[in-house]
């Protein structure tokens, strides 16, 4: 399932002198390329873990920009990691189309603390075959289209939160990956700051990608062109399809909302009038509470 | 990539910080330092024993048989593989001097090679070398007649330049020499005495000097030993420098290098997996890195040879450069191993490292 090797093998037959900025050298030639990742049905559940979301159809195309929202803990990184191939999914199917690259964009900027913002986002250029000048000047462009263009030559360790993740951004857009996964960009930054790179966002979209943003922040959802909210597909919604469903656990997982301590309804089995998802009890409490019941060192919970 | 783009990250990671080439090379420098130098102190240890045990004369094998010894033969053995000098002596007529009428000196006629050899086995010698064929004079004798290399002493005979002066101290060697004129003859007659210095010792070699007797003789009428006995029968360096512990020092270095090239490597696999994300080729991505680990470890290695100069040299009875070489292993050990971690730690990165390093905080 891992794209690393591949990738790696491929990136190793690339030689220098690839001809125009900005193209795939993978394909040449004047039609670009269809980029597509559809879903089909898909639903995730961690061994051992509750049923995230499931029957999940995605189309997605290079040109967008796809927020997935939903309660922390709704599955939304997982998502991501499922889309990109690097878990793979309890039930359905991801076909990935023209994607030779996948990059991905965390909530933590991370850089060299004494190599230039320009360095940063000049490496993938360079790694394509540019000339160090070239890619200087490519560079320049790109971080003045991420609103960086007068930190371009002070070093990471002195950029802000809100730079460095614009540079992240600016990083992922020169290295012309098929598909970016971005999660939640702004998780980490105050409000002013935040704006400053959902400003920049959809710059992401102009590149020819397939990018797919995980968030909370609803000024980053509003920077998308379309929403796929994972609250809309979580297993209580009275579906039928239950994929792989282990019944062992559930019980255990729905006890969290029952305080009686009898026994739950399984999830297929709900009342179809109950209210549709309770997005704040049901999904943040297994992630906030101490879940004494989790197996240990289960840490994922309380990341936002 | 190009290489001039990886030279450039290169030469950006060097001089900009990002490499901690300093830290790094000062890190190899002391770590591999300490490793050669426990090294070359031993064997420059051993070198000094062994050089006490060769100027006390411990390495003389000393061959008896009055009047049997071809003294061209045993001058020959100077020749052999394993033999550093030999030469041979008889007794002669005691020498009356002008200056000492009443008591005659001890006198010992020598074949030229029973000269050099003496300037090996004669602790402190004062020649004049421009004196060749001159007598030589113990240095207890040469201070009762005030004399030096250079003066002219007469005999009953006639004058004799002074040609020389050794210094026979009395640590336990044969006591013939102690007080005693040594006068140099032509080789070509019988001695009663043939002395061959072994080095480096093979206990093998040392029945060595009876191949100067003159055609088969009876053993009963030879005796053989060594020239000082007290200093133990063989020193037996070779077999000390085999066996010092300190031999596996290269080994270690290595080991020690091999762990700091590689943490330094896998130090920045967030970095380096960042670069494998940017589609840097993994192949350039490990050449960038060989290359800026061989920096620092290169001035690492030139920090600690250096060093190493002063360590082979100091107290070492022979020139220093023959025990640096053996410290300088050590150090080129450990360099290479840092360039081999290093590779290793590139080689092992993964782009995953990145998503499982966020992922799993
Ligand atoms: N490797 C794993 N093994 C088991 N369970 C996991 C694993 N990774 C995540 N989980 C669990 O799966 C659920 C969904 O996690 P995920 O990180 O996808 O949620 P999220 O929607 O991104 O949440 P947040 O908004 O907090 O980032 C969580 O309950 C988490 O504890
Ligand atoms: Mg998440």
């Amino acid at each position: 399932m891992s794209q690393d090797v591949p990738l790696g093998k491929r990136d190793l037959s690339r030689g220098r002198g690839e001809p125009a900025p900005g193209r795939d050298p993978t394909h040449p030639g004047d039609t670009p390329p269809l980029k597509r990742v559809t879903a089909h049905g898909l639903g995730h559940q961690f061994a051992g873990g509750r049923r995230l979301f499931e029957g999940l159809e995605l189309e997605l195309r290079a040109g967008e920009l796809v927020a997935v929202t939903g309660p922390s803990g709704a599955g939304k990184s997982t998502l991501l990691s499922i889309l990109a191939g690097w878990t793979a999914p309890a039930a359905g199917t991801v076909t990935r189309q023209g994607v030779s690259h996948t990059g991905w964009v965390m909530q933590n900027p991370h850089g060299v603390p004494r190599r230039t913002a320009l360095d940063h986002v000049a490496l993938p250029l360079l790694a394509r075959g540019r000339s160090r000048r070239q890619a200087a000047g490519e560079a320049r462009d790109i971080l003045a289209r991420f609103d960086l263009g007068e930190a371009a030559d002070r070093l990471f360790k002195t950029l802000s939160g809100g730079e460095a993740q614009r540079l992240m951004l600016a990083r992922a857009v020169a290295t012309a990956f098929d598909l970016l996964l971005v999660d939640e960009p702004t998780a980490q930054l105050d409000l002013g700051t935040a704006a400053t790179v959902n400003a920049v966002l959809a710059q992401l979209a102009q590149a020819d990608a397939i990018v797919v943003v995980a968030t909370h922040d609803p000024h980053t959802r509003a920077a998308c062109d379309r929403v796929v909210d994972l609250a809309d597909h979580q297993p209580t919604s009275g579906r039928a399809a239950t994929p792989t469903t282990d019944r062992a656990t559930a019980p255990t997982t729905a006890r969290l909302w029952e305080p009686s301590g009898s026994v739950a309804p399984d999830a297929a089995t709900q009342p179809p009038d109950s209210p549709p998802w309770d997005t704040e009890s049901q999904a943040t409490a297994p992630t906030t509470a101490t879940r004494p019941w989790d197996p240990p060192g289960w840490g994922a919970g309380s990341r936002t | 990539m190009r290489a001039s783009a990886v030279l450039g990250e290169v030469w950006r990671d060097t001089v900009g910080g990002a490499s901690r080439a300093v830290w790094w090379a000062a890190v190899l420098a002391a770590a591999v330092s300490l490793v050669a130098w426990a090294d070359v102190r031993s064997v420059v240890s051993i070198l000094r024993d062994a050089a006490a045990f060769r100027a006390g004369g411990g390495a003389v094998q000393v061959l008896k048989a009055d009047g049997l010894i071809d003294g061209r033969r045993c001058d020959a053995l100077a020749q052999t593989a394993g033999v550093t000098a030999a030469g041979a002596i008889r007794p002669a007529p005691a020498t009356r001097l002008w200056s000492l009428p009443s008591s005659p000196v001890t006198s010992l006629e020598a074949t030229p090679g029973f000269i050099a050899l003496l300037a090996q086995v004669g602790q402190s010698v004062d020649q004049d070398a421009s004196l060749v064929g001159g007598v030589w004079l113990s240095s207890d004798l040469a201070q009762v007649l005030g004399l030096a290399p250079g003066q002219v002493m007469r005999t009953a005979a006639g004058p004799a330049v002074v040609a020389g002066v050794y210094s026979w101290p009395d640590d336990g060697r044969s006591r013939e020499l102690g007080y005693a004129m040594v006068v140099p003859v032509p080789a070509t007659t019988a001695f009663a005495q043939c002395w061959a210095q072994l080095w480096p010792g093979d206990p093998s070699l040392d029945a060595l000097p009876r191949l100067s007797l003159d055609g088969a003789v009876d053993p009963a009428q030879l005796s053989s030993g060594q020239l000082n006995p007290s200093l133990g029968r063989a020193h037996q360096a070779s077999a000390r420098l085999a066996a010092r512990p300190t031999a596996w020092a290269p080994w270690a270095a290595a080991g020690v290098g091999l762990v700091l090239g590689y943490a330094a490597t896998r130090g920045r696999r967030l970095e380096l997996a960042a670069a494998l994300q940017a589609r840097v080729p993994r192949a350039h991505l490990v050449w960038q890195h060989l290359l800026e680990t061989g920096l620092w470890a290169g001035a690492g290695m030139v920090v600690a040879a250096a060093g190493l100069l002063w360590g082979a040299a100091a107290g070492n009875p022979d020139p220093g450069w023959a025990v640096w070489l053996i410290g300088a292993r050590s150090v080129a050990a450990g360099g290479a191993a840092a360039l081999a971690g290093a590779v290793i730690g590139a080689v092992r990165t993964r782009q995953k490292d990145l998503w499982r390093h966020f992922q799993e905080r």
